[in-house]
């Protein structure tokens, strides 16, 4: 009995150690990422002076193609371009199983596999621009072998969508338009009500737990009986770890009519984003004055 | 008193510890508990933490030293012996608890796994940490042998701290317990069951046991390292039958006033209470300053290793101090038909105490003998050679009190010589 005891003590702390360290290196290494990141910004914008035509550059496939190494890792997910460089350590997969998309368009491979919704909350972090689309180069890791010719190879033209939360079928036109409007409203969150569509107001944020219910710790009854609802108190006694999964649910804020702030939409660092009134949010460069010059050149 | 099932103590404990599962299982429908490879993990994290928390609070009934346990475990000591099984289990299923609740989250970020075990605002959880931690902060002194008994029982009744707080996780943490009422119920049931024997013992027993006083009345050695103490009754003495011991602590400051368990070496018939200790340990040493007139507090007796009432002859084997019950069983021998043959392990002559006493009793008795074994000349005593000795073993009760590795090694010697396993009884000497 005294050997079974020992034996499972060394186990638990064993494994508690290496979590521990592993915890420790993993935020070490986050941290270690972006200051790379940033140290090459500023030899980047050292460049960047030499050559004020390089200061953009196109997100085509053939872009992309370029960044094909675990070192240097871009992807096409869903006609938007990602940066997976730091990320790859952390793939729960193993990096390996990523490293085959380098460079490539994993859309099929990120919906086969079995990515949860909290991969999905990750991507915004690692997003560059969307396909097609111009960046500054500034901030973003360019290629070695970069080509100063770069056009747009690829057969179609990205028609960006704008990012709303996932409006489920039944969801009325008012409904989107008063999210639009004034941010998403009680009245709105109320018609999701049931287990195979429940959004819940938590602290005046909106989500929508839908496909968690099934995981819920504490039953599924007791998630529900919240939908529609505002579960701030509820969910008051839960675990920080709950929060966290929480946040990956996250749909938009409960409206008081201001801003259309919806879902934690991409934003890429260094790009800004303008709405137009139709609702379609286009990514473009709006400030670099030598790149309009240079598009009016290539206009003529 | 009838002679419940041998095992019956040890079905009861583990079925108590079952029926949370039970209960948690018809909770919720069980496809959803192992539908993804997280709620697997949960399902796993919150089987171990049930039964673990069952356990724990079930064995502070076994430590509670109430004469109805002895009727379920057929003597105190089997029920300290099921008391170290079941809190072994129950520790080792609490420490899989969170290894396998944090496992779960290891593919969604280790970051967010590995600051699962550091202690955070997430009150429910600490209470869990904590726990955990006190836990294996006592448990380490109980493993670790070197410790003095006193020190060891001072730091097991922390437990019940580690106990508190992984109550208060119990039932704040969100999971079943605090959303399934029955599930709910039945862990307030079993956690108010422990925290009451808890008090009971560590607090109440002072007030609420029964305890016999006794005076030292005379202190012998008989060798350089054991002593025989003989006391008088204050008012009136303890009933017990052969073979039986008590907890017994002394009015004195430099011995301390925890109790200990010790076999009754006398008979029933003798107006005086006779231990024989041999100084082993801390304690034992300390007796030495213990001075006649030295008032002494006994609770018991306890234990069930002789019954006088079978008729099949008997082998009675005693290693060194294990001698004590045998003693007190010796002196009670009427003269009934059957054989007792009473083999005297020890190492030496010298070390053999009493047996001028026993070579009496068995000149006036014609059915008991003694036969003397010294390990320095004979070597190691096998199965074999007790046969020799005693002949055919497979008809007889064999009584065996002595070091647990001597014991061990003679049940299995035992049972390769086919006796049959009831026919052996053994006196547990390890307690806590």
């Amino acid at each position: 009995m005294k050997k079974a005891t020992l034996i499972s003590l060394m186990v638990f702390w064993g494994f508690m150690v290496a979590l521990l360290t592993a915890g420790f290196v993993f935020s070490q290494n986050n941290s270690q990422t972006t200051k790379d990141e940033s140290s090459k910004t500023a030899v980047l914008e050292e460049s960047k002076k030499k050559d004020a035509s390089l200061d953009v550059l196109v997100l085509s496939a053939s872009e992309v193609a370029k960044h094909k190494s675990a070192s240097n890792c871009w992807m096409i997910i869903s006609n938007k371009v990602y940066d997976f460089t730091p990320y790859m350590n952390s793939h729960p997969g193993g990096s390996s199983t990523i490293t085959a998309y380098c460079g490539k368009d994993g859309t099929a491979a990120f919906n086969e596999k079995p990515h949860s919704n909290y991969a999905a909350s990750l991507l915004p972090k690692y997003y560059i621009g969307d396909l097609n689309s111009e960046i500054k180069k500034e901030g973003v890791k360019v290629a070695t072998t970069s080509n100063k010719n770069t056009t747009i190879e690829s057969p179609f033209t990205p028609t960006p969508v704008p990012y709303v939360p996932q409006a489920p079928a039944n969801t009325t036109v008012q409904q989107q338009l008063s999210q639009q409007q004034g941010g998403i409203t009680a009245l709105d969150v109320a018609s999701h009500n049931n287990a195979s569509d429940c959004w819940m107001i938590v602290s005046g944020k909106v989500y929508n737990v839908t496909s968690y219910i099934p995981s819920h710790p504490g039953g599924s009854g007791s998630i529900t009986a919240y939908c529609g609802k505002d579960a701030t108190s509820a969910f008051s006694g839960h675990s920080q770890n709950a929060a966290s999964i929480l946040g990956s649910y996250y749909v938009g804020d409960l409206g008081s009519g201001t801003s259309t702030q919806v879902n934690n939409s991409p934003q890429p660092s260094n790009t800004n984003i303008t709405t137009t009134n139709q609702g379609s949010t286009v990514s473009q460069i709006t400030t670099q004055s030598s790149f309009s010059r240079r598009e009016h050149d290539d206009d003529d | 008193m009838k002679r419940l099932n041998k095992n019956i103590g040890y079905i009861i404990i583990s079925g108590f510890s079952i029926l949370p599962v039970l209960l948690w299982i018809f909770a919720k429908p069980i496809s959803l508990r192992f539908a993804t490879e997280f709620t697997v993990f949960s399902s796993i994290g919150q089987i171990t933490g049930l039964i673990g928390m069952t356990l724990f609070a079930l064995n502070f009934i076994l430590a509670s030293r109430l004469s109805f346990l002895e009727d379920f475990f057929n003597g105190m000591g089997n029920v300290y012996f099921a008391h170290r099984l079941f809190g072994t289990i129950s520790f080792i299923l609490l420490l899989v608890h969170p290894i396998v609740l944090i496992l779960r989250l290891v593919p969604i970020s280790l970051l967010l796994a590995s600051s699962f075990i550091v202690p955070s605002t997430n009150w429910p959880l600490n209470f869990g940490i904590f726990s955990l931690i006190l836990m294996m902060i006592f448990l380490t002194f109980t493993i670790y042998n070197k410790i003095p008994y006193h020190y060891l029982k001072i730091t097991h009744k922390f437990l019940g701290l580690s106990f508190f707080f992984a109550s208060l996780h119990t039932f704040l943490i969100p999971s079943d317990v605090s959303s399934n009422l029955l599930l709910k119920l039945y862990m307030i049931l079993m956690v108010s069951t422990g925290i009451t024997f808890f008090v009971y013992r560590s607090i109440l027993s002072r007030f609420l046991v029964k305890k016999t006083k006794y005076i030292v009345d005379n202190i012998s050695y008989l060798n350089n390292k054991t002593v025989e103490i003989a006391m008088l009754p204050l008012l009136e003495g303890i009933c017990f039958r052969p073979g039986q011991f008590i907890f017994i602590s002394f009015y004195d400051k430099d011995i301390g006033l925890e109790s200990h368990p010790f076999s009754i070496s006398s008979s029933c018939e003798d107006n005086k209470l006779r231990l024989t200790i041999k100084s082993l340990g801390d304690f034992t040493a300390k007796l030495k300053s213990l001075e006649i007139g030295t008032v002494a507090e006994v609770e018991g007796p306890f234990g069930r290793f002789y019954e006088s009432n079978s008729n099949k002859d008997q082998v009675w084997i005693a290693g060194g101090v294990g001698i004590t019950p045998f003693l007190s069983m010796a002196k009670s021998i009427n003269g009934s038909s059957e054989k007792i043959d009473l083999l005297y392990v020890s190492k030496n002559p010298s070390e053999s105490v009493c047996l001028d006493n026993l070579c009496e009793i068995s000149q006036e008795k014609e059915n008991f003998k003694v036969l003397p074994y010294y390990t320095e000349m004979q070597g190691r005593l096998n199965a074999e050679t007790i046969e020799r000795l005693t002949g055919d073993l497979k008809d007889k009760i064999i009584y065996l009190c002595g070091p647990s590795l001597m014991m061990k090694s003679l049940k299995y010697q035992f049972a390769k010589l086919n006796v049959p396993k009831e026919n052996i009884r053994l006196e547990e000497f390890a307690f806590l």
